[in-house]
């Protein structure tokens, strides 16, 4: 028996750290938009400049499978080999640019997540490959390479490379099966369908609106428009920040009113067009941070019109703040810590608005909300740049605000019938208009 | 002394080229001052009104017409303001007492302001007193806590508790307020690269009284691809630059009569006193200090 050399301390991982600890961390929803997020990729990397509209994803989860085919580019036999199935991304990993995989760790904690059964098929450009991956056998203390190690390594059932596969033949379907219990029944109750397209609308709506077709089960998937309300009054802020250094990182922000619905309210954060953050209104997003009088507030029902949207863009998606799970924000990123500053003083003057129009609610008369109510939805891509929001001017409410006001009261027909009498009037409207000028006239003001 | 150190600025940029925000109130003396010595002409006056008729009163009181007004909270129309294209000087001159208001101020105003910029905030340290809550029965340690508010206590320095009394307080707030432009600076600087990143230079650390006992804190704010711009500007020169936060310079003005003045001046270039001049030796030092920018009045017999 070999003597281990008593310096040597183990830091090698397991393969129970990824199969039972990593997926933990996740969501089983997030799991399938990481599998999703890989195809997404794909299509972006076979049309980089042109429509998605000829590619589809199509995913099928019943209480057997989970089963998500694409025809978006395939998967070389190369970058299976050497890259797509390790544990972690290495440095010579090709960089797709403005790509959403980033971590080398969302298929495979998918996969593992989801079942115990992973079959793969692909065809590339110029390679085809099948896999299949039984997880119990390759946890399995049997499964040793030749030289008695263990084996972390999976295999190719089948395998050929140089050859030329047309556009229209490329696919890749992942199939898993042996699904774990809880997911089995996750994905046989009734409102699974609905969460996991919900969640898809929103994560890929930019890929959805350059036409890549998704379809889960029967359902084709829609597109979420983002509006902001826009009007001669009211305009959204729109800037975009350019940090350069080894890379280049695009901040652009998004901050407006939109329709009074508190759970759509909140900031919303894009990592290369995939959405990671939706309708936050935590600290993370600078909301109930003091300031002054004029407090970021936690959100209340009258804040409910904020919208604000935040698009991260880099070819080099390393350089984004994203969580693995693509599911928040990293908040110690420091692009993050300097966009959050900007989120801030967009949002300060919204707030402020809000509250004015808030305040109108016991006053006579309601001239902001009218401007609100006149304002026209706007598609994030029709805002003009502008470096803040814009409310209504002083001049604007007054134009705005009813020339007219309303009095009513109620008394005693006895007292009523007497200042008829008095005033020589018969109906009850002619005796408040009446005794209103009456009044007036007594203060010299008619 | 402001203008003394404004002028410093024209080392980053043409002094005329940047833009003054301050709180103007009807009187604008501020305005009036800047505009004559330094020939601002960019100039934004910020008021917490909302009335009519106070809007209209400080409409009416503009000296310039070149004087943009904004009313509302200064955190909200400073949070608006596009900072991207001037050098700005910033002067929050708070008639309360030192509370979160200013530290946001502080937040907002550095969040935007580009190299060459200056902020400075002038505010009460009579005592600490929060504008909003009860303090009646509160320690000065829960005064301040409800003063500042609950998230900004992170930006007090390690010896707060000493600094609770008296002029200390001054050192106490200005350390508030640097700690909480350092944590700024290092968020915005996160993503820049080197030659931008900014940095803040100390300069103005001065205690005085006006009916109450005052502090004004400020500071310049570089790029590192600025910062000889800013050696350049010599602030350290300058006889009442303080570039720490537990040094302050302070204003006390000696009483002293025309003729007094004038025999003190005669004597600028030994700063001695004459002997016969029947004056404490500490009041012709007083004045030898603040010479330049002593209160200028005219004696009148009735």
């Amino acid at each position: 028996m070999v003597q281990e050399d008593p310096l040597v301390v183990h830091a090698s991982p397991t393969k129970e750290f990824f199969i039972t600890i990593l997926i933990r961390d996740i969501k089983l929803i997030d799991a399938i938009c990481d599998l999703i997020d890989n195809a997404v990729d794909g299509a972006r990397r076979l049309c980089p400049t042109a429509k998605l509209n000829d590619l589809f994803i199509e995913i099928d989860a019943s209480k057997e499978s989970l089963i998500i085919s694409d025809n978006c580019g395939g998967i070389e036999v190369s970058v299976a080999r050497d890259y797509a199935f390790r544990f972690g991304r290495t440095k010579e990993t090709p960089n797709s640019p403005h790509s959403i995989g980033r971590f080398g760790v969302g298929m495979k904690r998918a996969f593992f997540k989801i079942g115990s059964k992973i079959d793969i098929e692909s065809i590339a450009e110029t390679s085809r490959f099948k896999m299949n991956i039984d997880v119990n056998k390759w946890i399995s203390p049997d499964n040793k390479d030749k030289d008695g190690r263990e084996q972390w390594d999976f295999s190719f059932a089948e395998c050929q490379e140089n050859i030329t596969n047309p556009v229209k033949n490329r696919q890749t379907i992942v199939s898993i099966t042996s699904l774990h219990p809880t997911i089995s029944a996750e994905f046989s109750a009734p409102t699974f369908k609905n969460k996991l397209i919900a969640a898809i609308e929103s994560a890929h709506s930019k890929a959805i609106e350059s036409g890549l077709r998704i379809r889960v089960g029967e359902t084709d998937l829609s597109l979420r428009q983002i509006s902001l309300l826009n009007s001669d009054s009211i305009k959204p802020q729109f800037t975009t920040t350019l940090y350069q250094k080894e890379k280049t990182v695009t901040v652009r922000i998004y901050a407006g009113i939109s329709d009074q619905v508190l759970s759509d309210c909140g900031w919303y954060v894009f990592c290369n067009d995939r959405l990671i953050l939706q309708a936050d209104r935590s600290q993370l997003t600078g909301w109930d941070s003091e300031n002054g009088d004029i407090e970021i507030p936690r959100a209340h029902y009258q804040f409910a019109r904020f919208r604000g949207y935040v698009f991260f863009d880099s070819d080099d998606a390393g350089e984004l703040p994203w969580n693995t799970m693509k599911n928040g924000v990293d908040e110690e990123s420091s692009i993050y810590q300097a966009t959050r500053l900007h989120m801030i003083n967009a949002m300060r003057p919204i707030i402020d608005f809000l509250n004015s129009v808030d305040n109108e609610l016991q006053a006579d008369t309601s001239p902001l909300k009218t401007i609100v109510d006149n304002a026209k939805p706007i598609q994030l891509k029709d805002v003009e740049q502008r470096q803040t929001f814009l409310g209504p001017t002083a001049s604007q409410i007054q134009q705005t605000a009813p020339k007219e006001g309303r009095i009513s009261y109620t008394t005693a027909n006895e007292k009523l019938a007497r200042a008829k009498e008095l005033l020589n009037v018969t109906s009850n409207k002619a005796v408040g208009e009446a005794t209103f000028y009456y009044f007036l006239r007594a203060n010299g003001d008619e | 002394m402001l203008v003394d150190v404004f002028q410093r600025l024209s080392a980053f940029d043409d002094i005329h080229n940047y833009r003054y925000i301050g709180f103007g109130s009807i009187y604008f003396s501020d305005f009036l001052l800047f505009h004559r010595t330094l020939g601002f002409t960019k100039m934004l006056s910020i008021e917490n009104t909302r009335t009519a008729e106070e809007q209209d009163r400080i409409k009416l009181n503009r000296p310039y017409g070149f004087i943009q007004t904004e009313f509302g909270h200064s955190s909200t129309i400073l949070s608006k303001t596009e900072f991207d294209d001037d050098r700005t000087i910033g002067w929050l001159d708070y008639d309360s007492k030192f509370s979160k208001s200013v530290i946001d101020d502080l937040s907002t105003f550095l969040s935007k302001a580009k190299s060459g910029s200056m902020y400075l905030a002038s505010y009460n340290i009579q005592d600490i007193a929060p504008p909003q809550g009860v303090t009646e029965g509160r320690t000065p340690e829960e005064r301040l806590e409800i003063a500042i508010g609950e998230g900004n206590k992170i930006y007090l320095p390690s010896n707060w508790r000493t600094l609770l009394n008296g002029k200390n307080r001054g050192t106490l707030f200005a350390a508030i307020l640097k700690n909480k432009a350092d944590d700024i600076l290092m968020r915005r600087n996160g993503p820049l690269e080197e030659q931008s990143k900014l940095n803040i230079y100390p300069i103005i650390n001065i205690l005085y009284r006006d009916n109450a006992q005052m502090a004004t804190f400020g500071f310049v704010i570089y790029s590192n691809r600025e910062k000889e711009l800013c050696d350049n500007a010599n602030f350290p020169s300058l006889p009442f630059a303080k570039s720490t936060v537990d040094d302050y310079f302070e204003i006390t003005l000696p009483n002293l009569t025309f003729r007094e003045i004038r025999h003190l001046d005669q004597n600028y270039r030994s700063q001695t006193k004459q002997p016969w001049l029947p004056l404490p030796q500490s009041d012709a030092d007083k004045y030898w200090k603040l010479y330049r920018y002593f209160p200028h009045f005219v004696e009148t017999e009735l």
